[in-house]
């Protein structure tokens, strides 16, 4: 599993990254969009697979 | 009366969501006559080490109108229904509440309090649901730890400010409006401020592309906030994720 440390003001600026880490991802998962993070629907922070922990997220995709 | 139905714990990672799966159970409840919806909220519940989620521990909950004559059955079908459509994996809770039954409400709110910020174990919520009259707690499938995060749902539903309301909705194409038109929205009971700071009827919002309202006072209430020129703009959707 891997962690990604993510403050909640950080968000925003990263959106970015993670829209090309998601875009390159097999495992994306789109979840519901209750829980979308971001407006940019294929992006990290909208995956049924990333894990809200403490101080940022886990990816819980196999291979991670 | 009012029944308050509340689930969690009921997704894995390719189900469907939580909230989904309530929105569902409760249009078939609809559909038989027994109950009619006020709107299904969402309660973050503590990210903890200890707590076990799938993605974000997040438990559903929905108010209503019911009728004491099909309490019973109503309770079975929820049950049945949950048992049924729980995603493998999970660890299902459902709680049903009748907030006219309850003997000592303080007890529950209090639970619901200390289930945002803390560890509670599953055994701690059946024995307060045991001792409370008005209160239905049972678990279908796993571990059943969804039990904790359910009776939490359904307590901090029935306290009336915490939590969102599941979904987004438009106002058409329009991009804004005043706070009286959108006072005349079904889904809107209040606007309110994220700062407390007095608004007028007539005062001009600019609306985002997707509108969410917040639970407080057990009210659908629409926050809006200062936007650069001077004048007012509802909240995006990260801003929405403090309620």
């Amino acid at each position: 599993m891997r962690y990604i440390e993510l403050d909640s003001l950080d968000i925003q600026s990263r959106e970015t990254e993670f829209n090309h880490m998601a875009a390159q991802c097999a495992s994306f998962l789109q979840d519901d969009e209750e829980e979308w993070a971001t407006e940019s629907v294929v992006n990290c922070l909208n995956c049924k697979r990333r894990r809200w922990v403490f101080g940022g997220f886990q990816c819980m995709k196999e291979d991670s | 009366m009012k029944i308050i139905i509340a689930l969690d714990d009921t997704d894995n990672y390719t189900s469907i969501g939580t909230g989904e799966l309530l929105e569902e159970m409760v249009a078939e409840l609809a559909d038989k006559g027994w109950f009619t919806s006020e709107g299904v909220t969402r309660h973050q519940l503590p990210i903890m080490e200890n707590i076990r989620y799938t993605s974000h521990n997040s438990s559903m909950a929905v108010c209503g109108l019911s009728d004491f004559s099909v309490l019973r059955e109503m309770t079975d079908f929820c049950e049945n229904y949950v048992r049924n459509y729980a995603a493998q994996g999970s660890d299902p809770g459902l709680c049903i509440v009748v907030p006219e039954l309850l003997d000592d409400k303080d007890r529950l709110l209090t639970y619901g309090m200390r289930a945002l910020n803390q560890y509670i174990e599953k055994n701690e919520a059946y024995g307060l649901a045991e001792r409370l009259n008005g209160v239905h707690l049972s678990e279908h499938g796993g571990e059943g730890i969804g039990v904790i995060g359910a009776l939490a749902g359904a307590s901090l539903r029935l306290g009336g400010n915490n939590g969102r309301f599941k979904g987004y909705f438009t106002l058409g194409e329009c991009t804004e409006t005043t706070v009286q038109e959108l006072l005349a929205h079904p889904k809107i009971e209040e606007v309110r401020h994220v700062s407390g700071e007095a608004i007028t009827l007539t005062d001009a919002v600019k609306l985002g592309e997707r509108l969410k309202t917040a639970y407080l006072n057990s009210k659908s209430v629409l926050m809006i906030t200062g936007d650069r020129s001077g004048g007012y703009r509802t909240l995006n959707r990260q801003e929405m994720k403090v309620y």
